[in-house]
């Protein structure tokens, strides 16, 4: 493989997926700090092949991937839910795993050819007049949804082109986030460690954003427009409220299943379409946090499976005839590595720092 | 009538462990239904729904258990256990207190007066559980025996390593202010429950 110049970016996110700082890779790979730093910081431009050869071993990926010309995205440009007290780190490793996992998507993708009748459009709210919940109706008839709950929506959002891939995030202070790069499809990256309910509200939320924002606004406003659209577009206004009807836990607890989404959504539903006061919003909300709901919900749901991502390696396997040595060298990935995340059970584990 | 706790008690204890799984058995079939049949109930529905499926429980478990009578009088779904005592089966609170609005039959039988079909010597007692919040499952068993509005007191029933256990869960008055101790503040020592 001809190379090119060493990509500094690569070598960040690298040290960022395995969770480490500048001193434990030095201390892992036998390179010092100061070197590190000096690549990191492109004061070094050139490390000799021993170093990288270091360093690649050291965390665990090939030494072309440290050669690629790719650049890294900033999650400024993407759309995300995530809870204030998430920390630095394990943003940068999210941040990490997001990066080679679009990598990983795009390459794939460039093999992998799909139809798709009713792709997701992207439309201005104000230029249609549209209410974000008036356009999740709209959502519903485009995708020809029967009414009532969406059976699965990780195979509505797939069948209109989305890949959704589901990657351990390390931590539940973030639920996803979606993007759009040139030459893919959108990208809807989702924790697989938040619950099944609320990893359905946060695939509709990045929905939302998908369709509505495509130049940065005011992050209030598109949080609270991608909401309003998760929110009609599973529960919509017409078809819910004879299931609210005097709201209690019991009475939501039991159209949980139904609806697929949590409590906590079909409370703030209910108060939302006006058919609680916000004293009893207020009153229904200490129970819940009484029973302590907040940390685990009964009637738990399956999180759903999305299925382009593993098509795609299949496709590669069966149908290109790729062997998992070739698998893993075109993601740039390590052979056992690429086995444990893609044939077991597809999933980007590949940011899993042990 | 003899409304004595261990008494009554000691005279369910034949049937108290059937019958405390026995509405954990009905609580599993209702929440076996179709997800929109349960999102279509309401608490009404469901309590009744869960006492239909706890109705067939005990006729399975004890209709032909010597001792056991299953009866049905005007509308009330009962137990006799040995002539000692009869029991209703009801949604009830974490007092034993039932939750629905009572029928003129079922006040007759909190009240502890004779009804026709039942052994007039026999206690009546309440054979309640207690839901979850969501409705998801059933949080406590409890027998409960009321004489009219009041309840004389309250057991909590548990499954331990396949034995049926009770305490006795009644709230009493702090001697001397009236004040009234529920259970777990009893046992805790504090208000709130906590230790």
């Amino acid at each position: 493989m001809a190379q090119t110049d060493f990509n500094a970016d690569m070598l960040r996110l690298a040290r960022s997926a395995r969770e480490l700082t500048q001193a434990d890779l030095a201390a892992a790979s036998g390179v010092t700090q100061a070197l590190i730093s000096k690549i990191e910081n492109k004061l070094t431009i050139s490390p000799g092949s021993d170093v990288v050869q270091a360093l690649a071993s050291a965390l665990r990926f090939p030494v072309p991937f440290f050669y690629q010309t790719e650049k890294t995205h900033g999650f400024p440009h993407f759309h995300h839910r995530k809870r204030a007290k998430l920390g630095a780190k394990p943003l940068a490793r999210i941040h990490a795993a997001i990066n080679i996992g679009r990598q990983h998507v795009a390459k794939l993708y460039g093999s992998y050819e799909r139809q798709v009748l009713r792709p997701i459009p992207m439309f201005d709210l104000d230029e249609r007049a549209l209410t974000p919940a008036a356009a999740a109706l709209k959502m519903r008839e485009y995708w020809m949804l029967p009414r009532g709950p969406i059976d699965n929506l990780t195979e509505v959002v797939e069948a209109a082109g989305g890949i959704v891939v589901q990657s351990d995030f390390g931590t539940s202070h973030m639920d996803g986030l979606s993007f759009r790069v040139e030459g893919l499809p959108p990208l809807f990256f989702l924790n697989n460690r938040v619950p099944g309910d609320r990893y359905r509200f946060t695939l509709a939320h990045e929905l939302g954003h998908m369709l509505f924002h495509h130049l940065p606004e005011d992050d209030a406003l598109m949080e609270r427009q991608a909401d309003e659209f998760a929110a009609a577009f599973l529960m919509p206004a017409q078809e819910i409220r004879p299931y609210l009807g005097r709201a209690s836990l019991s009475q939501l607890g039991r159209a949980k299943p139904y609806w697929k989404v949590s409590i906590k959504s079909l409370i703030r539903r209910s108060h939302d379409l006006k058919m609680m006061t916000d004293h009893q919003y207020k009153m229904l909300n200490i129970a819940y946090n009484k029973e302590g709901y907040a940390s685990g919900e009964p009637h738990p749901l399956a999180v759903e499976k999305p299925g382009t991502l593993s098509a795609m390696v299949k496709h590669h396997i069966e149908a290109l005839g790729y062997s998992s040595e070739e698998m893993a060298d075109l993601l740039l990935m390590d052979e056992a590595e690429f086995n444990s995340a893609y044939v077991g059970r597809p999933k980007l584990a590949v940011v899993s720092s042990r | 009538m003899n409304t004595d706790q261990n008494r009554c008690m000691e005279a369910l204890a034949p049937v108290l462990l059937e019958a405390h799984e026995c509405w954990h058995r009905a609580m599993e079939t209702y929440q076996s239904y179709p997800p929109l049949a349960l999102a279509q109930h309401d608490d009404r529905a469901a309590a009744s729904s869960l006492h239909a499926h706890m109705w067939m429980e005990l006729q399975a478990a004890f209709a032909e258990t010597a001792g056991v009578a299953l009866l049905e009088v005007r509308g009330l779904h009962l137990m006799n256990v040995g002539d000692k005592v009869v029991c209703r089966f009801k949604k009830v609170d974490q007092g034993g207190n039932s939750v629905t609005h009572p029928s003129q039959q079922q006040e007759d039988f909190d009240r502890q007066l004779s009804i026709p079909g039942l052994p007039q010597a026999a206690t009546r007692l309440t054979f309640g559980y207690q839901p979850d919040a969501a409705f998801s499952a059933i949080e406590r068993v409890l027998v409960s025996c009321q004489m009219g509005k009041t309840i004389l007191w309250c057991a909590q029933v548990n499954n331990v390593e396949a034995a049926a256990v009770w305490e006795d869960i009644t709230p009493r008055r702090l001697e001397g202010t009236g004040r009234v101790i529920a259970y777990k503040e009893r046992k805790t020592g504090s208000r709130d429950g906590s230790n």
